[in-house]
């Protein structure tokens, strides 16, 4: 019996030995001693940072590819302008950037030594409440498409916040507020949402084109009676967009920001899914405008992490968890899979950005005393 | 197999296991992190929640309380060496973050700024149940129907978004107050008539509610965060008197937001350790405690549909389903413009006379500090730095003292009336000259400072005593004192800045009799001296 006993408990003790040495050492051994991953050094734009930290994302990088991504948060239009002989690749939100940091390095680019490729895109939405929804819905500004989402013809919203004085909110059919009708952005001197939703903007004060530097010469003074009548706004995207979420209509009627940010905020908030979707809702501007992701890899190692950037999980991941529509060809974001309702499959209708010498004029335009 | 077998497995299993624990202890655990967070003051009744958090994770969270001002100011130098940040309102942290150091910022609960009226008061002003605008305000605190007490502007968010409120609603409610509104008579002169209605400043909108707490009887009002009323009324509920109704007034409404964001210095546990104690005021337990507490947390807007109607009560004026639409903040460079318009030319002016200790033990490093300080207030540009500058009304009297009243005999030439900087300077520059020896007499001079007060004060100027000390008196005579501060009316504070060995014991009921407060400049006399004016 004391026998048997003995026995039980020396087997006990093999299974957990044998489960500690083929389950959890492989681990330990691994954590102690890491297989050597490549470090790509990159500057990133903030609105990243949340796939970049996301575990999965770590993993899938250094078990397919080997990499590790060491990254400063740096703002987009800044990468282009730092010093980048350090790092191995930039990876901005906009194609000004791209633009600028390309007209600087045009040998670089025309030899091959550096090559970028769109990774992401997302569009530059409003969002806002149900009843003001509904209230402007009910006026015919914001139209339900029969698939389900709304859109906003731009050329009629740009009308409506430059008319002088601007309509009040009773006058645009929401009696709930008071003052005047409006759109508030992210600081464009200062982010990267803001400064896109004011490259719209000037296209439409130029016809609905894109607007040339002459074009946008001349709606300057439009553009800044607008930017003057904000007062104060927020230094980023992601700031702007928790204000709009917890401080409610009455502070933050209408936003402009990245679509990205509602579909990443539902997903971090699941179980209150529900309650989102009653109260906020997207609206598409037709046309919008892409903030398009360009990463820009400088080095061997930068081209690597182009290249699995590629991968279709990690794609995936982005879609899914974080917003990012695919940049790249022939990936397919379905909006099922989010079971969202009210965000299109495509993105249709798309307006270039005004080049990036008539953004810089606007921007300096704009914070002239 | 055998017991010896058996048991020698039992070692090996033994070893494998404690080598186990070992390792898991040396990841999770590992050495007691430490973080120094500055925050309002408004977020105080809530450290036992960070508190308790620290004991379960082997964290020390050393909190400071100061002014949204002082925050950005901070910020501005490299944030000293505090780690994280958390003022009422996000608008301090782009101001002071030039450097770009502060990163992980979120909100961790959200409050308007609202006047907290008697509720007898508000009913007999008709304002239960409906809106109210800054103009009844000023009506009502014209006709003498309203005492209000509110912080200073330029030293506080509550007090600040007040008069932004104010700024907005006497433009007309434009779409946004623009400079051009600054230089517009017709509006900075109703702003300035209802910032001379205040009753009593404060540096902070916790002080404010000590304050009204104890000085019920001589106050109506006061501006604060919807949360500090509600924790106000709890108190007034427990000591039977009648509590506050809520007023949002609604052309000039302002949020706060309170992020609470990370310095960083590039130290890995120290950003571990905040953003675990970030997530854990996020988390969902917390949240529903924080909104327990008067603050509102829910995840969309800021209903209150969830929250529990005995501490958002209906009957305090606090409406679950009103839709809260606050004011669009003016533009940096005009907020930066609004609080120097503030400081110079809109407040009610200040009546100050500090009372300065240069006994024996002040020399050397006392002494030098000492000086350092008064230059701060007194020299107009680095006291621009920190809003501190004169306005053409304020009176300024310095008495110098150890056993006796070093300058009794020409006080006159120690006071200014105005601010002139030049004059400012000058009184500086006869502080410098000074050099301390004797013993110390604290009580005297401060009753000579309160009948000095009476003489030179003038019906608009908010008076205050800064008397600044390092001893304990021994030549004194206490009683005399409080006799004299219970024979008059006694609505002058004396803010105590405690410097060396002075003596909490003595300056305590000093400052206690007369609603003052004690700052403890014994490692940094210098920000003691700048948080004691701004609360006068």
């Amino acid at each position: 019996m004391n026998n048997r006993l003995a026995l039980v408990r020396s087997l006990i003790v093999l299974a957990f030995v044998v489960f500690v040495l083929v389950v959890l050492l492989p681990t330990i051994i691994q954590q102690v001693t890491p297989r050597t991953l490549t470090t790509v050094t990159c500057f990133v734009g903030s609105e990243k940072d949340d796939f970049l930290k996301n575990p999965e994302v770590v993993r899938l990088l250094a078990d397919r590819y080997g990499l590790e991504v060491s990254y400063s948060r740096v703002g987009s239009i800044e990468q282009a302008f730092i010093d980048s002989s350090q790092v191995d690749c930039l990876w901005p939100s906009n194609t000004s950037a791209l633009e600028i940091y390309r007209s600087q390095h045009q040998q670089d680019f025309d030899s091959g030594g550096i090559s970028y490729e769109t990774i992401f895109n997302s569009p530059i939405v409003l969002f806002s409440w149900t009843p003001l929804v509904q209230a402007l819905v009910d006026q015919g500004l914001f139209v339900v498409q029969p698939e389900g989402y709304t859109t906003v013809d731009t050329t009629r919203l740009i009308e409506l916040l430059t008319r002088t004085p601007k309509p009040t909110w009773a006058e645009v059919g929401v009696d709930e507020l008071f003052g005047s009708f409006n759109v508030i952005t992210s600081d464009p001197a200062r982010s990267n949402s803001g400064n896109m939703f004011y490259g719209l903007f000037a296209n439409m004060l130029a016809g609905g084109q894109v607007a040339s530097l002459e074009a946008m010469r001349e709606n300057l003074p439009a553009l800044r009676a607008y930017y003057e009548s904000q007062g104060y706004m927020e230094e980023s995207s992601g700031i702007l967009f928790e204000r709009f979420v917890n401080t409610g209509m009455g502070a933050h009627p209408i936003i402009a920001n990245y679509e990205s940010l509602l579909i990443e905020f539902i997903v971090q908030h699941r179980e209150q899914m529900d309650a989102v979707l009653s109260q906020i809702h997207i609206i598409y501007p037709t046309p919008t405008v892409w903030s398009s992701h360009p990463l820009i890899a400088r080095t061997d190692a930068g081209r690597k992490l182009l290249e699995a950037l590629r991968d279709e999980r990690l794609q995936q991941i982005a879609w899914e968890q974080h917003g990012f529509r695919s940049g790249l060809l022939g990936i397919e974001n379905d909006p099922s899979i989010l079971s969202l309702t009210g965000i299109p499959a495509e993105i249709t209708s798309v307006i270039p950005l005004p080049r990036a010498e008539g953004i810089i004029e606007m921007l300096d335009f704009l914070r002239q005393p | 197999m055998t017991r010896k077998a058996s048991r020698s497995f039992c070692h090996f299993g033994s070893a494998v296991l404690i080598i186990l624990l070992f390792a898991t202890a040396c990841s999770s655990g590992g050495p007691s992190t430490t973080l120094r967070i500055v925050s309002g003051s408004e977020n105080r009744p809530l450290e036992p929640i960070i508190q308790e958090w620290a004991r379960s994770h082997n964290t020390t969270v050393e909190m400071t309380y100061q002014g949204s001002v002082d925050i950005a100011r901070l910020l501005q130098n490299g944030g000293a060496s505090f780690d994280g940040v958390w003022p009422a309102n996000r608008l301090w942290i782009d101001f002071g973050d030039t450097q770009n150091i502060v990163r992980h910022d979120a909100s961790i609960m959200r409050s308007p700024v609202i006047l907290g009226v008697k509720r007898s008061i508000a009913e007999s002003l008709g304002w239960l149940n409906r809106d109210v605008t800054l103009s009844n305000i000023l009506t009502a605190a014209e006709s003498d129907d309203l005492r209000f007490m509110m912080t200073s502007a330029t030293q506080s968010n509550s007090g600040a978004s007040f008069y932004f409120g104010a700024l907005n609603a006497f433009a007309g409610s434009p779409e946004v107050v623009t400079g051009a509104h600054l230089e517009d008579s017709a509006v900075t002169e109703q702003v300035e008539r209802i910032l001379g209605e205040v009753d009593r400043s404060s540096g902070s909108s916790g002080f404010l509610k000590d304050l009204f707490l104890q000085q019920y009887d001589r106050f109506d009002a006061m501006v604060n965060y919807e949360a500090v009323i509600i924790e106000t009324n709890q108190a007034l509920l427990r000591s039977g008197r009648e509590p506050l109704y809520a007023i949002y007034p609604v052309d000039g409404l302002t949020i706060a937001d309170s992020p609470l964001g990370y310095i960083d210095r590039g130290e890995e546990a120290k950003e571990e350790a905040f953003l675990a104690l970030q997530q854990h005021l996020l988390s969902e337990t917390v949240q529903r405690q924080l909104l327990a507490q008067g603050r509102r947390t829910s995840l969309l807007g800021i209903d209150l549909s969830s929250a529990d109607r005995s501490v958002f009560r209906p009957e305090w004026g606090i409406d679950a389903d009103r839709l809260l639409q606050p004011i669009r903040l003016p533009s940096r460079e005009v907020i930066e413009q609004a609080l120097n318009l503030y400081q110079i030319a809109l407040r009610r002016p200040s009546c100050t006379i500090y009372v300065l200790d240069f006994s024996g033990s002040m020399a050397e490093r006392g002494e030098a500090d000492l000086k350092a300080a008064m230059r701060t207030l007194l020299n107009q540009s680095i006291a621009q730095q920190y809003f501190l500058q004169g306005h053409p009304g304020d009176v300024t009297q310095v008495i110098l003292f150890n056993e006796n009243i070093i300058n009794q005999n020409e006080l006159s030439r120690w006071r200014v009336v105005g601010s002139d900087p030049e004059d400012l300077l000058h009184l500086s520059r006869q502080i410098e000259a000074v050099s301390s020896g004797g013993n110390t007499n604290i009580f005297d001079s401060t009753r000579l400072a309160l009948e000095e007060m009476s003489r030179l004060r003038t019906p608009e100027c908010l008076p205050a005593v800064i008397l600044m000390t390092d001893g304990q008196d021994n030549s004194g005579d206490r009683s005399a004192l409080e006799r004299y501060v219970d024979s008059r009316e006694n609505d002058i504070p004396v803010f105590a800045i405690m410097f060396g060995s002075a003596d909490s014991e003595q300056l305590d009921p000093i400052v206690a009799r007369t609603y003052g407060r004690v700052f403890d400049g014994r490692s940094d006399l210098v920000t003691a001296f700048r948080e004691a004016k701004g609360y006068n």
